[in-house]
């Protein structure tokens, strides 16, 4: 009782170290939230300038199109000085020129030198709207060709340009799912690894400090007793995190207590078991209570980095290469994230009772064997004290 | 004689290849502040760590307080208390949270535990500092809470190692004196050190140790018995010729002389007026003198002609 009250002090002198940690997480993680995954495409419009020298029929259909695909600007005045500084300005992102004799020319077959453009090189705008430009003189050409007038065949390359095809990225979150909740917890595989770690080790390894741990194993506490109120204090401090989190997520989206914020609550309970475990086993590595900050904080960042990127925290599970995959099988971020995939029906995960309880197991025994690693470095430090 | 309090009988510690603890037998009595004496390395540590079960052993056998010390002998745990060579607190806590916590491994009751952390604050001086963390107490104030942390549950038996390494000469006093008060009101200490002037001042049975073995135990008279030595002169000469010399060692008790640096220095065994008797020969002869000094023994001359090297490291 004496070690756990101890712990907990300590734990709470910590306190505004690990509150900035907490609240730097909790913000990235509401913040992450906010951001709504891209389902499908939509046309991309520039900001275009049109100068219509030959006001032909034909001509006005082309103006007339590219004004509809685009957002035009009206400049001043269209001198070369003038357009140089607004496209330098990004007034404008391209000023095209339908020459003289676009009609005529056209209706020859002659496609080069109807139209010109004046844009910054080496743009995205430039290109696109040299292909957008280069699209329908093609299929006019290619109408006019086949004996079409100039105007009809400007018509129709218009027509065949504003076709759409919808797409639509497969796999996404449903609709009926709440994104920002999936965010949340997911995003949780990250924050629970790096507050448990930051607010664990650090007060742990004051008590694995050889020194200190000396004198408390040559007084009438037993090695059991002594595992056990630090385990038990270890347990506190994940538990109010984790309810810090949850207390967040309810504030947040308000619904954690439906069937899948309930699912996430024991997935991300369980995962808290597993960071504290193995923030446990960290801890019993290093034996003096002035460990480096800066190693300890190597190892948070990267084994919190580590197994984000490799298990799916910051890249979708169905978007990492089988290699990975395979090899993050062997960590427990990943049952964490699988999990949390199948609670929701994402990322290629379809929500299934028995496969979620798998992942469950699996993140316990990951736990369960951390502790037992733990268990075992404490038993040889006890018995290596010289 | 009593049953003794602690009791090691032919502990043999090895490291691989290295034997730190070579047959090493003990016997330490209520009462008694024992020092183990040795210079680093010669298993002082060790034989502490043994005797704590912090260390397993391969051969002998310890006895605390007349029961075998195991691990889990929380009974004899509860009557020991121990200071380390290094200063073991949490920098997170007060001076008092420390002592309160360390005591608290033993005390479980509130209101003694906070009578006796009250009572090793006064103890060890600390009554100024009771809100202060560690890291702003100077190095004498951490030595002295680190003993509070060890001494506050009121033990029978002390174990002090090496308490007082890189301590200024003032605060190494106060510690030495509250370590005879504690013997005082009735604890036994095992004091380990290789100041031998520490040794000297305060332990009142001796045993030095070299190579994980005791080379000589007793009380510092009966130690310093064990050797030729008794006395010791030192006398500044501007000059000595080989003859002069020669009738010095022939001088009665004198066993060695020689002279280094312009510095005479006589050795005896037993007798009586050996000063007066040098003096004597040198004013006969002439002999500009400078200073003259006479030394009694020290257990760093046990130690010496025991093993035939200094306790202190060079």
């Amino acid at each position: 009782m004496q070690t756990y009250k101890t712990f907990l002090k300590i734990v709470v002198k910590m306190l505004p170290i690990i509150a900035v940690y907490m609240l730097i997480f909790c913000l990235l993680t509401i913040f992450r939230s906010f951001e709504k995954s891209q389902t499908d495409f939509s046309d991309i419009r520039l900001a275009i300038s049109i100068v219509n020298k030959d006001n032909s029929p034909s001509s006005k259909i082309l103006e007339e199109h590219l004004r509809s695909a685009n957002d035009v600007v009206e400049l001043k005045s269209y001198d070369d000085e003038f357009v140089q500084d607004s496209l330098y300005y990004f007034s404008t992102q391209a000023v095209i020129t339908i020459n003289e004799d676009f009609e005529q020319k056209l209706a020859d077959g002659d496609i080069d030198g109807l139209v010109e453009s004046r844009r910054l090189p080496s743009t995205y705008a430039a290109q696109f709207s040299d292909a957008q430009i280069s699209r329908f003189l093609k299929t006019a050409a290619l109408y006019t060709a086949s004996g079409v007038t100039p105007e009809e065949a400007c018509r129709k390359a218009a027509e065949s340009d504003n076709e759409r095809t919808e797409v639509t990225v497969l796999g996404s979150t449903s609709e009926s799912v709440d994104s920002g909740l999936a965010n949340f917890f997911g995003y949780y595989g990250f924050g629970a690894i790096y507050i448990i770690f930051s607010a664990l080790i650090p007060v742990m390894t004051k008590f694995f400090d050889s020194d200190i741990r000396r004198r408390i194993d040559s007084s009438p506490i037993s090695v059991f007793k002594k595992t056990l109120s630090l385990s038990v204090g270890g347990l506190t401090v994940i538990s109010v995190i984790w309810l810090t989190f949850i207390l967040l997520a309810q504030l947040r989206y308000g619904d954690v207590f439906s069937p899948e914020g309930l699912k996430c609550l024991a997935n991300s309970l369980i995962y808290s078991l597993v960071a504290a475990s193995l923030a446990l086993f960290f801890s019993a590595l290093f034996k003096s209570r002035d460990t480096d900050k800066n190693a300890l904080s190597g190892i948070t960042n990267v084994v919190g980095l580590g197994l984000s990127f490799v298990c799916g925290v910051f890249v979708p599970q169905d978007l990492l290469g089988s290699g990975v995959l395979s090899a993050a099988r062997f960590l427990p971020t990943y049952w964490y994230v699988k999990a949390n995939n199948n609670i929701f029906g994402i990322c290629g995960e379809v929500s299934d009772q028995s496969k979620l309880f798998g992942c469950f197991g699996i993140q316990l025994l990951f736990a369960a064997a951390f502790f037992a690693l733990y268990l075992a470095f404490t038993k040889q430090n006890v018995r290596s004290a010289d | 004689m009593s049953e003794p309090v602690v009791k090691i009988d032919g502990l043999v510690k090895r490291y691989k290849e290295l034997i730190a603890l070579d047959r090493l037998s003990l016997e330490i009595y209520d009462g008694e502040i024992f020092g183990l004496l040795g210079p680093n390395g010669s298993g002082k540590s060790t034989t502490i760590n043994c005797l704590l079960s912090l260390l397993t052993f391969d051969k002998g056998e310890i006895t605390v307080f007349g029961e075998k010390m195991r691990p889990d002998n929380y009974s004899v745990k509860s009557r020991i208390g121990v200071i380390m060579q290094n200063v073991a607190v949490f920098d997170e806590l007060t001076v008092y949270e420390n002592i309160d916590y360390f005591c608290g491994l033993y005390i479980k009751d509130k209101a003694t535990r906070k009578q006796y952390v009250d009572e090793a604050v006064k103890f060890v001086g600390l009554e100024d500092f009771t809100k202060f963390f560690p890291k702003k107490l100077s190095g004498g104030l951490l030595r002295r809470l680190n003993i509070a942390c060890g001494i506050a549950h009121k033990p029978k038996l002390i174990i002090l190692d090496e308490p007082t390494v890189a301590v200024d000469p003032q605060s190494r006093n106060k510690i030495l004196e509250g370590i005879v008060e504690l013997n005082r009101q009735g604890a036994t200490v095992i004091y380990t050190t290789h100041y031998m002037e520490e040794v000297e001042q305060i332990c009142t049975r001796i045993a030095i140790m070299d190579k994980g073995k005791t080379i000589a135990v007793g009380t510092k008279e009966e130690l310093k018995k064990q050797i030729k030595n008794t006395e010791t002169i030192n006398v500044e000469v501007m000059e000595l010729d080989d003859k002069q010399l020669d009738d010095i060692r022939a001088l009665p008790h004198t066993y060695e002389a020689f002279v280094n640096d312009g510095r005479l220095t006589v050795k005896y065994s037993g007798g009586k007026h050996n000063l007066i008797r040098l003096m004597t020969y040198l004013q006969e002869q002439e002999i500009n003198l400078g200073r003259v000094f006479s030394e009694r023994p020290t257990l760093n001359d046990v130690f010496l002609e025991i093993t035939g090297k200094q306790l202190r490291d060079k």
